[in-house]
């Protein structure tokens, strides 16, 4: 599981550019809104990492009810990678 | 039915880059534009030297990219760029060219699509990249290719 949010952390970096180092973001810590330790994230970056997920796990998440309650944190998305693969 | 696709697009003179629509679906759009020597922007860019700027050959595309996103949608309304990646611009757009105007569906979530976009001029492509679009609806449905 480490590993896994280590995995999206980076790819969360890599695909949105985010000028931080992956290790820095906090697995709780939540993507959209400007919130304490927030990533800061909008529904513009939501399409890139719907597409990201897709191409790295191969997850298509194409329900926005579904995307509501994955793109929350990094938790969130490793929970959803995990049970959606397993 | 290109008549028709041109018909729903919002933009009018002196801001419509687009003459006519030669291809339209959810996923995939081909438009003309005639460059003329009257268009107003060669009044000032430049002076001596008629360039049409890379933002409005952005703006044409973009425009495209809204037809394709609300095409077969009756309700459907406007659509804005929200993002404009990697566009490269490879040779310049003159009074007398033909530019023809390509944007083909990618990836979309909610009311968010990405559209691979290009503009051709004799067969050579001229500009090319991607713009992401956002529209009043959402848009969910549009094929992901």
């Amino acid at each position: 599981m480490q590993e896994l949010k280590k995995n999206i952390k980076e790819m969360l970096v890599k695909r949105l550019k985010l000028k931080m180092d992956p290790d820095a973001i906090k697995d709780d810590a939540p993507l959209f809104g400007e919130g304490d330790n927030g990533l800061g994230l909008d529904s513009i970056d939501a399409l890139e990492l719907v597409v990201g997920i897709q191409k790295e796990y191969g997850i298509v998440i194409s329900d926005k009810a579904v995307a509501e309650k994955v793109l929350v944190n990094v938790n969130t998305i490793a929970e959803y990678v995990k049970t959606t693969k397993a | 039915m290109s008549n028709d696709a041109l018909g729903r697009l919002p933009h009018s003179y002196p801001f419509r880059f687009l003459d006519k629509v030669i291809e339209i679906s959810r996923v995939r759009g081909v438009a003309i534009k005639n460059v003329t020597a009257n268009e107003e922007f060669f009044q000032g860019h430049f002076k001596d030297d008629p360039i049409m700027p890379g933002a409005l050959i952005i703006e044409a595309l973009a425009q495209l990219a809204g037809l394709v996103m609300n095409h077969g949608d009756e309700k459907a309304t406007g659509a804005y760029i929200a993002k404009v990646k990697d566009m490269k611009f490879k040779t310049k757009v003159s009074p007398g060219d033909t530019v023809t105007l390509i944007a083909e569906a990618q990836e979309s979530f909610s009311n968010i699509a990405g559209f691979s976009v290009k503009a051709v001029v004799k067969d050579k492509t001229v500009a090319e990249g991607e713009i992401v679009m956002g529209a009043n609806k959402d848009n969910s449905n549009v094929k992901v290719s």
